[in-house]
């Protein structure tokens, strides 16, 4: 089973997402920050991270960077709720495979991203 | 004559009142006026005029007092006063004729005098030479150029000087300062030499059967009178002067009022970009956080309709959620939009040919509600700098308003041209800097128009006239503008049509392109 790990400030958002992936078959675990995100790829090893771009603390992108420290491996999809090209660009160099702008549809998000993405994995 | 030379001879006295009387009022006549910052430069001379008057006034007292009381010493006086008064009257002459021909230095009159001076003491008879050789030298040639002076400077002048209708007075001042210098300058005291000793004021009144004191006295009277005529023109260049001042004033009146006017409408629209620009700013962070729990909204939604367990009417109900937060998302989106700033692209474009594809996207509409699309578009059109999807998308804003506002079809007019901004008028405020080029985009429709109130909140977001509007059309369209530094404008009244204008700054060619 693939493990996928939701990473957001907001409670409402990680637990609607884990309860999607659970229902489409996933393996779903949360962070709820940048620091947790962390230490639950070390711990848990995702095959996947859904990973919000603003939060408090340490923000997305500074996660981003710490995560390809740990796992050169994993597929990174950034999550953002204000469209921004230049802050997408700078994510894919910083080794995302995409960025995703809230709010989407879920069955895009399956379709679309996950299934190809670990397709390819 | 006989009658005249009676009466004369008893009542000489008289004429030295009358003469001395003259100068008295010529003298008062010049001081009274407004000669101050006159730009006629006769102004500057008259000084000399009034010192001669005033000096030859009691000269004139004193000789009539000489008649009933006869004195060596009133006798001196009434000579000395008369002299100096000639110097300044010869000085008077002598810059008179200045102005237009300068023939006469000023050393001439100290040279006159000494000569006359040394002249006079060598000759046996101090007094008698002296008043002859100062009527002769100083007297005569001091009235002649005075006289030929006046003429010489109202010729010069003339064209500025005929409208006041001051040349007779001007012709009868020289001519009698002319004719006097002769009664004065040339007919003296009887001397040993030549010519007075058969031309003199004694020989005068046996020969013409007057006395040459009657011929002075009627010269100073018509020079008064003409001088006071000629004084004129200085009364008239003051009221033209005080005319002009009325005007300049009431001009600089009228462009304070513009300038106010200005002001007010600079004040009003910088209140409506300051707005607009909040709006945008407020409608930014307000998207940001209304799109995180619309997400969950949307997603748990989504949920709730895949889950099989639900009856019909959960995901009926789910169904018109998942609508609505759809609708949420794209008005939250139109909102970013307006407060999108460095997310476009800078490309050069032309800005023709977007307008043309904005013009296909609607012509099929425009078919149907019979309107005709007029374009006016200039050829000369330089390339512009920015993004063509935004561009495209003001003007189909415009021009999809532009078609709804026509329920009875008629003309949509579509007109570019380029134009240099003047640095007349110009405000601090202003966006385009003078000599700036940029490109004009008129759109002006034939439909129904906008009363003023309408017209003043075009630009506002959430603003519309339409049933089914949200009016984010015309708010983002003018932060679309507004990020290429260009200006969007509306102008229209009710039932006349609406002409929206865009102006877009035309980028500075680079040197070596």
């Amino acid at each position: 089973m693939k493990k996928i790990l939701v990473v957001d400030d907001e409670q409402a958002i990680c637990d609607m997402l884990k309860k999607f992936l659970i229902k489409k078959g996933y393996e779903a675990i949360i962070a709820l920050s940048g620091e947790e995100a962390i230490k639950k790829v070390k711990e848990g090893r995702p095959h996947l991270v859904l990973l919000d771009i603003r939060m408090p603390g340490m923000d997305g992108i500074e996660a981003l960077k710490k995560i390809r420290e740990i796992d050169k491996e994993a597929g990174i999809v950034m999550i953002t709720a204000v469209k921004d090209e230049e802050t997408g660009r700078k994510c894919l160099e910083l080794g995302a495979y995409d960025y995703i702008i809230k709010p989407f549809s879920l069955d895009y998000l399956e379709k679309v991203l996950l299934v190809k993405l670990l397709d390819f994995l | 004559m006989g009658l005249i030379y009676q009466w004369s001879l008893g009542n000489l006295d008289v004429i030295y009142l009358i003469y001395g009387l003259a100068f008295v009022v010529m003298g008062v006549a010049i001081l009274v006026q407004p000669r101050k910052d006159s730009a006629f430069k006769l102004a500057d001379t008259l000084w000399l005029f009034v010192a001669y008057a005033f000096l030859h006034a009691p000269a004139d007292f004193l000789d009539m007092l000489n008649l009933s009381r006869a004195s060596r010493a009133f006798y001196i006086m009434g000579q000395v006063l008369t002299y100096t008064s000639y110097g300044f009257l010869f000085e008077f002459g002598r810059r008179l004729l200045g102005l237009t021909k300068k023939i006469f230095p000023g050393w001439i009159l100290p040279l006159i005098a000494v000569s006359v001076a040394i002249k006079s003491i060598l000759s046996p008879d101090f007094w008698t030479t002296a008043n002859i050789l100062i009527g002769y030298f100083i007297r005569f040639p001091a009235g002649m150029m005075s006289g030929i002076g006046l003429i010489l400077y109202y010729k010069s002048q003339e064209e500025i000087l005929a409208p006041l209708k001051v040349r007779r007075y001007f012709y009868w001042i020289s001519a009698s300062f002319l004719s006097w210098s002769f009664f004065c300058g040339i007919v003296r005291a009887k001397g040993a030499f030549f010519p007075s000793n058969w031309l003199n004021t004694a020989s005068f009144c046996s020969l013409v059967g007057v006395p040459a004191q009657l011929f002075r006295a009627l010269c100073a009277i018509i020079a008064t009178w003409a001088i006071v005529g000629v004084l004129r023109i200085f009364i008239c260049e003051r009221t033209e002067r005080l005319k002009r001042e009325v005007a300049e004033r009431k001009q600089a009146e009228e462009e304070l009022k513009a300038a106010y006017d200005k002001l007010k409408q600079t004040q009003a629209q910088l209140v409506q970009s300051e707005k607009l620009a909040s709006v945008g700013r407020l409608a930014a962070g307000v998207a940001h956080e209304i799109n995180n729990p619309l997400f969950v909204i949307s997603g748990e939604t989504e949920l709730l309709l895949k889950d099989e367990n639900r009856d019909a009417e959960t995901k009926e109900i789910s169904k018109a959620i998942l609508e609505q937060a759809e609708r949420i998302k794209k008005i939250v989106s139109s909102l970013l939009e307006f407060s999108r700033q460095k997310e476009f692209k800078r490309q050069p474009l032309e800005i023709n040919k977007v307008i043309e594809e904005a013009i296909s996207l609607l012509s099929y509409q425009a078919k149907m509600e019979e309107i005709e699309i007029v374009k006016e578009f200039a050829f000369d059109l330089p390339e512009l700098l920015g993004d063509k999807t935004q561009l495209q998308e003001v003007f189909l804003n415009i021009m999809l308003n532009a078609v709804q506002s026509m329920e009875r079809g008629g003309r949509l007019t579509i007109k570019t041209y380029s134009e240099e901004i003047t640095g007349y008028g110009r405000r601090l405020t202003d966006k385009f800097r003078a000599g700036e080029k940029i490109a004009v985009i008129e759109i002006k429709d034939a439909g129904k128009g906008m009363d003023a109130k309408t017209l003043s909140k075009v630009f506002e977001p959430f603003f519309t006239t339409k049933e089914k509007g949200v009016g984010l059309g015309l708010f983002i369209s003018y932060g679309i503008i507004e990020n290429h530094g260009g200006i969007i404008e509306a102008d229209s009244k009710l039932g006349e049509g609406s002409t929206f204008v865009v102006k877009l700054p035309v980028p500075k060619k680079e040197k070596g392109r």
